[in-house]
């Protein structure tokens, strides 16, 4: 049977290899769960608190959403690079902004694993 | 530019929550002016409520104002929609409105949408948030422009963010847009060159304006007759098209 588990951003950082880029002040917040999507107004729609966010879009806007939504944290994937003013507006919302080189699909099936349900 | 007249189809107001709260119709339409820019392009993200304090401010200045909206489709690509009459703007305003998702603006987020009249007086608060998607896709929306003789171009089609080509990879078949406005980073050579789906196609440049430093600094050059035309957006963006391919952009 599958067990619900609480993890912080920051184990699920650690356990999954991903670089913290700004908002370490959100660290400890809880994982409840991941989306992975492109589309901005999809997140503000249906994003819920405390969700990781697999995206590979860079700009400051992803920040914005991301506190509207409440999410736990930002995950920019397949190697893509966040813009300086993104990775500032981070800092001031306290939003953490994880990079890696794997793509959503993988770091999804890898929370999946890590119990992030 | 000597016999040639300067057309910004790209400028917001404070409505848009982006913009700066100087982007009032007084403050924007004179810019505009000492700019020589002619033909302004108000739009506003996904609404036109500021539209008509902006027409009626224009009878004081020699710019005239195109009324419109820059829609967001379900796709997430940026589209202008502009008309030469207040009503289709508003009738486009309406429809527009029935399908954005009905979620609150965060103004600590995103920024204050306000409504201005003539004078550039706060006289009101948008709360609904318009940095967002409609449910609409692009070739509805474009189809509701024409039907309405707007002007449909979409917006910064090299951009990363919302903009058609990085979106979509490529251009819809039969969508029904008279031109395509280039962001301020390319030029039109260069847009072609990496996205070979915009040739033969017209292309425009224009400011975007969130701020009012940023009106007039890339515009459209146009010729004086079609300045003076009164025809409807929609003509006078065929006209349009057809001046800025022969110009070879």
């Amino acid at each position: 049977m599958s067990e619900k588990v609480r993890l912080a951003v920051s184990e699920v950082a650690e356990r999954l290899g991903l670089l913290l880029a700004a908002g370490e002040e959100g660290l400890e917040a809880e994982v409840t769960g991941a989306l992975a999507s492109d589309l901005l107004s999809y997140v503000m729609a249906n994003g819920k608190s405390g969700q990781l966010w697999l995206t590979i879009q860079t700009h400051p806007n992803i920040v914005a959403v991301a506190a509207l939504a409440h999410l736990a944290g930002i995950v920019i994937v397949s190697g893509f690079e966040p813009e300086e003013d993104t990775l500032a507006r981070a800092e001031e919302e306290g939003m953490p902004i994880l990079l890696t080189a794997e793509t959503a699909y993988t770091v999804a099936g890898r929370l999946y694993e890590l119990g992030v349900r | 530019m000597r016999g040639k007249v300067a057309v910004d189809l790209h400028v917001h107001s404070a409505l848009s929550a982006c913009a700066g709260e100087e982007m009032r119709p007084p403050e924007v339409l004179l810019t505009a002016e000492q700019r020589q820019v002619r033909i302004l392009g108000l739009v506003d993200h996904c609404t036109a409520r500021n539209a008509w304090a902006f027409v009626g401010a224009a009878q004081a200045f020699d710019v005239r104002v195109f009324a419109g909206l820059e829609v967001e489709s379900a796709e997430g690509v940026h589209l202008l929609a502009l008309f030469d009459s207040l009503e289709a703007a508003t009738d486009m305003d309406r429809v527009i409105a029935e399908h954005l998702p009905g979620l609150p603006n965060n103004e600590r987020l995103f920024g204050k949408q306000q409504l201005l009249d003539e004078l550039g007086n706060v006289i009101g608060l948008d709360r609904r948030l318009l940095v967002t998607a409609t449910d609409l896709r692009i070739d509805e929306i474009a189809e509701m422009v024409c039907g309405r003789e707007g002007l449909a171009v979409p917006a910064h089609v090299d951009r990363q963010t919302n903009g058609l080509l990085p979106v979509l990879g490529f251009v819809p078949p039969g969508l029904q847009v008279q031109a395509f406005e280039v962001s301020r980073h390319l030029s039109a050579d260069e847009a072609r060159l990496r996205w070979p789906d915009l040739r033969g196609r017209p292309l425009l440049t224009a400011s975007d304006a969130h701020c009012l430093d940023e009106i007039g600094q890339v515009v459209t050059w146009i010729s004086e007759d079609l300045a003076r035309a009164e025809v409807s957006a929609r003509e006078w963006g065929l006209l349009l098209a057809d001046e800025v391919l022969a110009a070879g952009s």
